[in-house]
């Protein structure tokens, strides 16, 4: 595998928040709530957290 | 047309216009003042070279945003007695006029002069432009902060001013990305001081979208599970795990390839280069873009049939510009 595509921590943590926010998106049009999105961007903000505590 | 009020349009282009000068501001700032860390080598002038070649950019951005400033300042005081119902109100958009008129003023004034002064090749230019930057940014920020104003400084108003000053670090910074990773393939040392700073650049970008997290945070009663807020869901979702590909192993990939024995990049990266920055691009766009309006009449299909269509015609742009900046001639300063 090229080195290149192996990801750090905080871009799986991202890349699991993208997810997240298209399984929010799925459930919102299946009438569920918001409980998937306030996860989505706690994901996110603690990929941030990861990506501030690198610099 | 198509549920479009002119009063959002101009709301959507000033909020464009002015992130887009904004990041033109920041980030000539960044690459102009870098020659004061520097000796005497040509490093310098390269970066001064890349800060002038911001302001086309800086000046587009202040041209759409002022002149839908000024569309607003004859349209919305007339609409503002007619109770029309969207985030954020008429009269809250017009209550804001008073504090942002003086900062359109500041910013037209110093564009004017920036534009009048002689010799943008020289020295004295190059260093001025750096404090001309740093001012704008500041400038642009207080505008992008202040897209209404409620008068007084509660959650929603901390709303506005979050999910109005984030456009400067992300659709603003992502298009500035864009143009100079387009102008990057005219020389390879272009490419070698353009790409030293992607790193920081994506990472203002990821610090931009938290802003815009947080502050919608500050409005959790607010949402509605609406198509477009399903919709711009999707294209979120779709924007980061882009950006993660984008800001990680693409850019990995070209920061490698200015490395003194890298490879240039090419067949698939440079295909996937391109369609991931288009990506990028039309999604920040289309975000800001969709946000801006209340009534779009369109399914989930068509917001995505159209999404995708955008993106299309964004890579096949991307790749003519690129191909055009590829046959333009360097700086007189690069020999390679």
């Amino acid at each position: 595998m090229n080195n290149a595509l192996d990801l750090t921590l905080f871009e799986k943590i991202l890349i699991a928040a993208g997810l997240l926010f298209f399984a929010n998106a799925v459930w919102l049009a299946a009438g569920g709530g918001f409980t998937i999105l306030y996860v989505a961007k706690g994901m996110y903000l603690t990929g941030i957290v990861i990506l501030a505590s690198q610099l | 047309m198509f549920g479009i009020e002119l009063t959002e349009f101009l709301l959507f282009a000033r909020q464009l216009g002015i992130a887009m000068a904004g990041a033109a501001a920041l980030w000539g700032f960044i690459f102009s003042q870098k020659d004061f860390h520097c000796g005497e080598d040509t490093k310098c002038v390269i970066y001064d070279w890349i800060a002038v070649r911001i302001m086309p950019l800086f000046l587009i951005g202040v041209g759409i945003g002022t002149v839908s400033y000024v569309g607003l300042l004859m349209t919305v005081e007339a609409a503002a007695h007619q109770g029309i119902a969207y985030l954020p109100s008429t009269p809250e958009v017009a209550a804001s006029f008073p504090i942002l008129t003086p900062l359109f003023f500041v910013l037209i004034l110093a564009t004017l002069i920036a534009i009048s002064l002689p010799n943008k090749g020289g020295e004295k230019y190059a260093n001025w432009i750096t404090y001309f930057y740093g001012a704008m940014f500041v400038v642009c920020f207080a505008i992008t902060s202040f897209p209404a104003w409620r008068g007084e400084l509660d959650a929603r108003q901390l709303f506005y001013a979050g999910h109005g000053f984030h456009s400067i670090f992300t659709v603003g910074s992502v298009i500035v990305l864009d143009y100079l990773y387009i102008m990057s393939t005219r020389a390879e040392i272009l490419k070698q001081h353009i790409f030293a700073l992607f790193p920081t650049i994506s990472a203002v970008v990821w610090y931009g979208l938290a802003f815009d997290l947080l502050s919608s945070l500050l409005i959790i009663e607010g949402f509605e599970p609406t198509t477009k807020l399903i919709f711009m869901q999707t294209v979120i979702g779709i924007l980061i795990i882009n950006g993660v590909f984008l800001s990680g192993p693409l850019a990995r990939q070209m920061l490698s390839s200015v490395e003194p024995d890298g490879k240039e990049v090419r067949g698939g990266w440079k295909l996937w280069a391109n369609i991931a920055g288009a990506v990028s691009v039309v999604s920040w766009v289309t975000i800001t873009f969709v946000d801006s309006f209340e009534n779009l009449p369109f399914s989930y299909l068509e917001y995505f049939g159209i999404y995708i269509g955008v993106i299309i015609l964004a890579i096949a742009g991307h790749s003519f510009m690129e191909c055009m900046e590829r046959r333009t001639e360097p700086p007189e300063f690069i020999h390679n």
